[in-house]
């Protein structure tokens, strides 16, 4: 038998020194049985003579004292958590439980815990890890620790609607040991995908027969072309013998929407010219199926309204045109701009973001790029394409002015772009080149900053920028948020990244496919008739419930004292 | 645990009075002033025992006269008989909760001991009055006489309900400022007064009458290991006020217990002797009959 609770050394301690305490406390222990006499000023006068409170003559029930002592003793033994000895050479078992989208439905989630714990119960605690299959794989139950801190830690545990992380964290977390066992506490679906001759069946959560399901939504930017307008691409799937797909329903910021649907396929509908100002767009499918983490799906679409650009008295013609030609850009006054265009002789705006055309006798290099401090360096091999520089003369520039063409970058309160004056000469060949008007357009949004273009946002998976590939597009907010690495977004719902909100949806076609999965039958499963090991310390409380009512007997009878 | 009362069924035994038939009971004198009886007074009348010779005086019957004296003296002179005239018994019965305590309560003898001894009393053509006490004596029944009434008095035992506390001196300096006429008081109870026997005693001193104790025990009075409840650490709760005394049986307490009881029994049998009373010591748990016979000796007790 091995003792888990504490050593052999203090069970045997703590025995004596319970037995100590308990004699003590007998000698102490006074209990009067009330007798009803009339002889009473008899005994009063004897007890005048023969006074009552003597201690020392107290201990005189033996019999008494041992079963107390035994009582004490087994609950000392049941608080050491004997178990049997686990046969020698055994295996390693891991328990996880999957808590992701598949577990949501009904009492998934709670009879797997359920066969959880009891198969985790009967194994040994030292060769017993368990783990929770949410997006982390979270560790519950270490090697060693007791099996009562199971249910509690599981307590306030609820799945998340994510996609099922159980083959990833198998290849990534347990990609060795052959020797360990794994117990599987979840889907069909998830089982099926994993071949490793280390898995156990544990709980197979039953199937949902047609069930279906919003895999994809997402949106790009308007095929018309319109800068402020996006299209919408809505996909369902359902699992073999799913029932039809129902029209879907959508509302926009909460209201009911009826925007014209284009099926675009069996499972698609497209969703055209929808206006790109920021609002949330939520697909449903009408009816239910038995797994309601998937009927609904939401995108918030991006905000892309027309930049005011405040352009001032001297700034040359050609700027002027470029910016009267591109939609997406709208003068306006300096006071309501996001962006100011001047030249080097007009006032400056310090607050706000601005290109400026800057004589050459007056800067050292031809484009000069200002980012705000504290902010990641865009990167400048990249952004010369972009800003269209990468098909500019720049040679024959150079000869033209007699100096040399370069970019360079330095960091300021506000971005600012500064540029040679003497390039938008009309008779210069930059400004009779197309890359002027893509250099305006470009380095006036990169110096709005607009804000990013999510085309979809999944649980579980990492955060997409659509504007995120190019250094110019990079948004200041989500280069904070992303901190050098991938944005993980986590359950559905609405969340921020940064400050930026972010509507985000299961969309998992697995998941969805997955819910009328079965496992073949001759499927390994968990061996539930375990040795229960823990049944000396069952025995030592059952034993010890049984001296307490044998007591408790006794005393009723007044055979006690 | 209080007893139930004893019903009148169980009471008025046919058997049992007619046992109790065969005893007779009396005192020396009884004042004059009753009915004409079996009692010797010290009333001058009627009857067959000479007392004196006093002169004849118009009126007297002239059959008294004594013709041998007037002969020798010339002077008329009546013999003069003593009048045997009834005896007055009082019964002071205590009806406090401590005689109803137990399985075989005091107050069941105690009952059985009074109507054995009323249905002597009332078949010898004398009176008998009923004053029960607790805390206080009431007067329940002055005098009664003549056998019809024994079921009368069956039937006022028979409703005797434990009271409260015992106060047997305060009842018997009552009984003694009645100034009934001199007869027989019995007093039956456990005489274990709140006050202790130093109040009793001299209360008694204070009865003019003659006196009979019925003193009801039980054998746990005397000794106390034969009730196995009082054994080990025991709180004993007095019967009649619920007052506690904690204590640890032991041997020695025992032993003190025993000489506490023994001195009371002792000192309220000295007192009686003392007193020219009787002293009878009723165990609650056997036959009455057959104890009262011990207390009959010859069939007459004779105070």
């Amino acid at each position: 038998m091995i003792l888990s609770g504490f050593g052999l050394t203090t069970l045997i301690a703590g025995a004596l020194v319970l037995a100590a305490i308990l004699y003590g406390l007998q000698r102490l222990r006074v209990q009067r049985q009330v007798v009803r006499v009339a002889t009473t000023l008899f005994w009063q006068a004897a007890a005048q003579a023969a006074p009552s409170r003597v201690l020392h003559r107290r201990f005189r029930h033996w019999l008494a004292f041992l079963l107390v002592l035994a009582i004490a003793w087994l609950l000392w033994l049941a608080g050491a958590r004997p178990a049997l000895p686990p046969a020698p050479g055994t295996r390693a078992e891991i328990f996880y439980l999957d808590a992701t989208a598949g577990m949501t439905a009904g009492d998934r989630f709670a009879e797997a815990r359920r066969a959880l714990i009891a198969d985790a119960r009967a194994v040994p605690a030292d060769r017993r890890t368990v783990y929770l299959g949410d997006a982390v794989g979270t560790r519950l139950l270490a090697p060693g620790e007791d099996i009562a801190l199971l249910p509690r830690r599981l307590a306030a545990v609820r799945p998340e609607a994510i996609p099922a992380r159980f083959p990833d964290w198998v290849r990534t977390r347990l990609p060795g040991d052959q020797r360990a066992a794994l117990h599987y506490y979840g889907t069909a679906a998830t089982l099926a995908v994993l071949r490793d001759p280390r898995l156990v069946q544990g709980y197979v959560a039953p199937p949902i027969a047609g069930n279906r399901g919003i895999v994809a939504i997402g949106a790009v930017p308007a095929a018309s072309g319109a800068w402020d307008r996006a299209d919408v691409l809505v996909r369902v799937a359902a699992a073999p013998r799913g029932a039809p797909t129902d029209p879907l329903a959508f509302t926009r910021d909460g209201r009911p929407f009826s925007p014209s649907v284009e099926q675009a396929g069996a499972d698609r509908f497209l969703l055209r010219d929808l206006p790109a100002d920021g609002s949330l767009i939520a697909a449903r499918l009408p009816g239910s199926d038995g797994f309601p983490a998937d009927d609904r799906a939401a995108l918030r679409l991006p905000d892309r309204r027309p930049i005011r650009v405040a352009i001032l008295a001297g700034v040359p013609e050609p700027i002027r045109a470029a910016v009267a030609a591109d939609p997406a850009l709208r003068p306006v006054a300096p006071a309501q701009a996001d962006v100011v265009v001047r030249a080097a002789g007009d006032p400056a705006i310090p607050a706000k973001p601005t290109l400026i055309l800057q004589p050459a006798s007056a800067q050292q290099a031809a484009f000069r790029f200002t980012y705000v401090e504290g902010t990641p360096q865009p990167d400048l091999a990249d952004a010369l394409d972009q800003l269209g520089l990468g098909q500019f003369d720049a040679v024959a520039l150079a000869d033209t002015l007699h100096r040399p063409v370069s970019v360079e970058m330095a960091s300021g309160p506000v971005r600012t772009v500064a540029v040679w004056r003497e390039l938008f000469d009309p008779t210069g060949s930059f400004a009779r080149s197309p890359s002027l008007p893509l250099f305006v357009a470009q380095s006036l949004h990169w110096l709005a900053a607009p804000p990013a273009w999510i085309p979809y946002a999944a649980a579980g998976t990492p955060l997409v920028d659509l504007d995120g590939g190019d250094a110019l597009g990079q948004s200041p907010a989500l280069a904070a948020a992303r901190l050098g690495g991938a944005i993980a977004l986590r359950a559905p719902g609405e969340t921020r990244v940064g400050d930026m909100p972010v509507a985000v949806s299961l969309a998992d076609p697995a998941t969805t496919l997955g819910q009328a999965a079965t496992l073949p039958a001759d499927s390994p499963r968990d061996a539930h008739a375990l040795l229960p090991l823990d049944l000396p310390f069952t025995l030592a409380l059952i034993a010890a419930a049984l001296l307490l009512a044998g007591e408790w007997v006794l005393f009723q009878r007044g055979r006690l004292p | 645990m209080i007893a139930p009362q004893l019903s009148f069924d169980a009471l008025f035994d046919p058997d049992f009075l007619a046992r109790v038939q065969q005893f007779a009971l009396s005192v020396t004198r009884v004042d004059k002033g009753g009915r004409l009886a079996e009692q010797a007074s010290n009333a001058r009348g009627q009857g067959v025992d000479f007392a004196d010779f006093r002169p004849y005086i118009a009126g007297d019957d002239l059959r008294t006269i004594d013709w041998n004296i007037y002969r020798r003296l010339g002077r008329l002179f009546v013999r003069v008989f003593e009048e045997r005239q009834s005896m007055p018994v009082y019964f002071l019965i205590d009806i406090s909760r401590s005689m109803f305590t137990g399985e075989s309560p005091r107050i069941h003898a105690g009952l059985r001991v009074s109507l054995a001894l009323a249905a002597i009393v009332l078949g010898q053509q004398d009176s008998i009055g009923l004053f029960p006490f607790s805390d206080a004596m009431t007067i329940q029944a002055r005098h009664l006489s003549g056998k019809g009434n024994l079921v009368r008095v069956a039937r006022y035992l028979a409703e005797y309900a434990p009271a409260a506390g015992t106060s047997l001196s305060g009842s018997i300096e009552t009984l003694a400022a009645m100034r009934l006429r001199r007869g027989l008081v019995v007093i039956v109870s456990d005489f274990f007064d709140s006050d202790g026997l130093d109040q009793v005693l001299p209360a008694l001193s204070l009865l003019p009458h003659r006196t009979l104790l019925v003193q009801l025990v039980r054998p746990e009075d005397g000794d106390p290991s034969r009730n196995p409840a009082l054994a080990g650490e025991v709180a004993v709760e007095d019967s009649e006020t619920g007052a506690q005394v904690e204590l640890t049986i032991t041997p020695d307490l025992l032993d003190r217990y025993r000489e506490a009881y023994a001195a009371f029994n002792d000192r309220l049998l000295s007192h009686a002797l003392a007193q020219g009373a009787a002293l009878a010591r009723i165990d609650a748990t056997r036959d009455v009959l057959e104890q009262l016979g011990t207390l009959f000796q010859g069939g007459r007790l004779s105070l």
